[in-house]
């Protein structure tokens, strides 16, 4: 199984390095940019760590890419593994690429941090709050539970577009409803405010369950639909 | 005498093809070629053997255990070359063998590197510059590296030239020589199979014509040749397809004691090559198909 997750790391090594050299670049441009406008336009870093979320999960999108182009599914079904085990590597491998993403990320701010000289402390909460860094990397994770049985089933062109559509119109639906229904609006901001301001050491455990348990429930989907699927 | 390969009644249906309950086994310690045309099922075959496609029905039994309830055991076993081989070729092929290696337990870098030498691969230039030859030598020394008992090949010889078809012939004589390995090797060049074959198993639109040893095929099949003016109805029926020509007839027969009954010496017997026997079977498929359709 160790040999499946860092299959991709070994045989795409110079990828690695450079879609983390762009991760890392991209932050800390963002300080750079950012520092100009002293974060007017983002004060709570909320547009920055959406960046974090999408470059994060383009980097991984990355290695599937690879996947495809070279129709390595092929070659790793004739080797001695089974299909479940293709199926578990690929969620493992892709939080792993989370992981690394994240931390490129991070690096990026703080050699931003470093030469721009960075003391503003509503800045700098967010960016050394643990909790903030492991939501990120559970939104990821719940996107990926969510998106991974898409890609099992359609392949990874396809597999997109359906994501992209469904995304679309829950956008699209979400914000339909909130504009025409003032009320649910409101108590769904207070429902976030609620959750917020309850003490993290509650919600971050119940954060950390439910997105396990969609990384779990996604996975058996997948394993399913891989299984009986001909490469 | 044990077999290494048995398939049992396999079906699988896609759009405008059926693979139509096939059955065959391969001893162990023998070379059984794949033969068929284009499209005839014979990739179908070894994937669902691979498991990289789904039966819809039937067995298949590698070592004597099933290939999906024991499929990773079973894999350690196998040397699987694709037709066109599938690799990230941005990497050199010393890099290639680093990303597979940790797969099989029993990995043998001393193999390996004899594999090399002997095909004269270069390890540090990259996959996408090798030449088709090469390319698929390094596919076979990629899966032959961890002491397979059973290597299965998918049209290895198709895309190559004679000299490095010849090479790779060689090469597979000498593997058998081990008598504990056995080559399943599909192929629609019939005269590398007539060189290294011991079984032959014949595919034509997704049904089992034979599988047998190729010493009994060419027992059973015989071309024969004659005048026009002894072919009528009956004794067509004798064949399994007839060609006439100008100058006379040539068919295929799969019965040769009950033809020369019928023929006696008045017609030449000629030894069938794997060729003519595809040639006349698809010749016997497309009548029949004809035949159905003009209601005769």
């Amino acid at each position: 199984m160790l040999a499946l997750v860092i299959k991709d790391f070994r045989a795409n090594w110079k990828y690695v390095v450079l879609g983390l050299a762009v991760l890392l670049t991209l932050s800390l441009s963002f300080i750079y940019t950012a520092l100009k406008a002293p974060f007017a336009v983002d004060p709570d870093l909320l547009i920055y760590f959406l960046l974090v979320i999408v470059s994060s999960i383009v980097f991984s999108l990355l290695f599937l890419m690879i996947e495809q182009m070279y129709n390595t599914n092929m070659l790793f079904a004739s080797l001695p593994i089974s299909r479940k085990q293709f199926v578990v590597q690929r969620y493992m491998a892709t939080y792993l690429q989370f992981v690394l993403a994240l931390g490129a990320h991070f690096i990026g701010l703080q050699i931003g941090i470093y030469f721009y000289e960075v003391t503003d402390q509503t800045i700098l909460e967010p960016i050394y709050n643990p909790h903030v860094w492991l939501l990120n990397l559970l939104a990821m994770m719940f996107i990926n539970g969510f998106s991974m049985p898409f890609y099992f089933k359609h392949g990874l062109r396809k597999g997109i577009l359906i994501i992209g559509l469904i995304q679309c119109f829950s956008c699209i639906s979400f914000v339909y409803i909130m504009i025409s229904f003032t009320e649910i609006w409101d108590t769904f901001q207070q429902l976030i405010f609620t959750i917020i301001s309850l003490n993290p050491f509650v919600t971050i455990p119940i954060c950390i369950a439910s997105t396990l348990l969609v990384s779990w429930v996604s996975t058996q989907i997948s394993i399913s639909i891989y299984k009986s699927k001909d490469l | 005498m044990s077999n290494t390969l048995e398939v049992s009644n396999l079906s699988k249906s896609y759009k405008g093809f059926h693979l139509d309950n096939v059955s065959f086994s391969l001893p162990k310690g023998y070379i059984m070629g794949l033969i068929g045309s284009n499209g005839s099922g014979k990739t179908t075959i070894i994937k669902i053997i691979m498991n990289l496609i789904m039966k819809q029905s039937g067995d298949v039994k590698i070592f004597g255990k099933d290939h999906l309830a024991n499929e990773v055991e079973v894999k350690k076993r196998i040397g699987f070359v694709y037709d066109t081989p599938t690799y990230y070729d941005h990497l050199s092929l010393t890099q290639f063998k680093n990303t597979i290696a940790p797969f099989y337990d029993e990995w043998d870098d001393a193999v390996y590197h004899n594999l090399v030498k002997r095909f004269k691969l270069p390890l540090h230039k990259k996959l996408k510059t090798f030449s088709k030859g090469m390319a698929m030598k390094s596919a076979i020394t990629i899966a032959l590296s961890h002491n397979a008992d059973f290597i299965v090949m998918d049209e290895p010889t198709s895309n190559l030239d004679p000299v490095v078809r010849r090479e790779l012939l060689d090469f597979f004589r000498e593997l058998i020589q081990d008598e504990n390995k056995s080559i399943l090797f599909s192929s629609h060049i019939t005269t590398d199979l007539e060189q290294i074959a011991d079984y032959i198993t014949y595919i034509n639109e997704g049904k089992l014509v034979f599988s047998k040893t190729k010493d009994e095929i060419f027992e059973m099949y015989a071309l024969v040749k004659g005048g026009n003016e002894l072919l009528d109805t009956y004794t067509k029926k004798s064949f399994v397809a007839v060609k006439s020509l100008a100058y006379g007839f040539e068919a295929l027969t799969k019965d040769v004691k009950a033809t020369r009954k019928l023929f006696g010496n008045s017609v030449v017997y000629d030894k069938a090559s794997l060729e003519d026997i595809m040639f006349y079977t698809n010749l016997e498929t497309e009548n029949k198909v004809k035949d159905a359709s003009t209601g005769y």
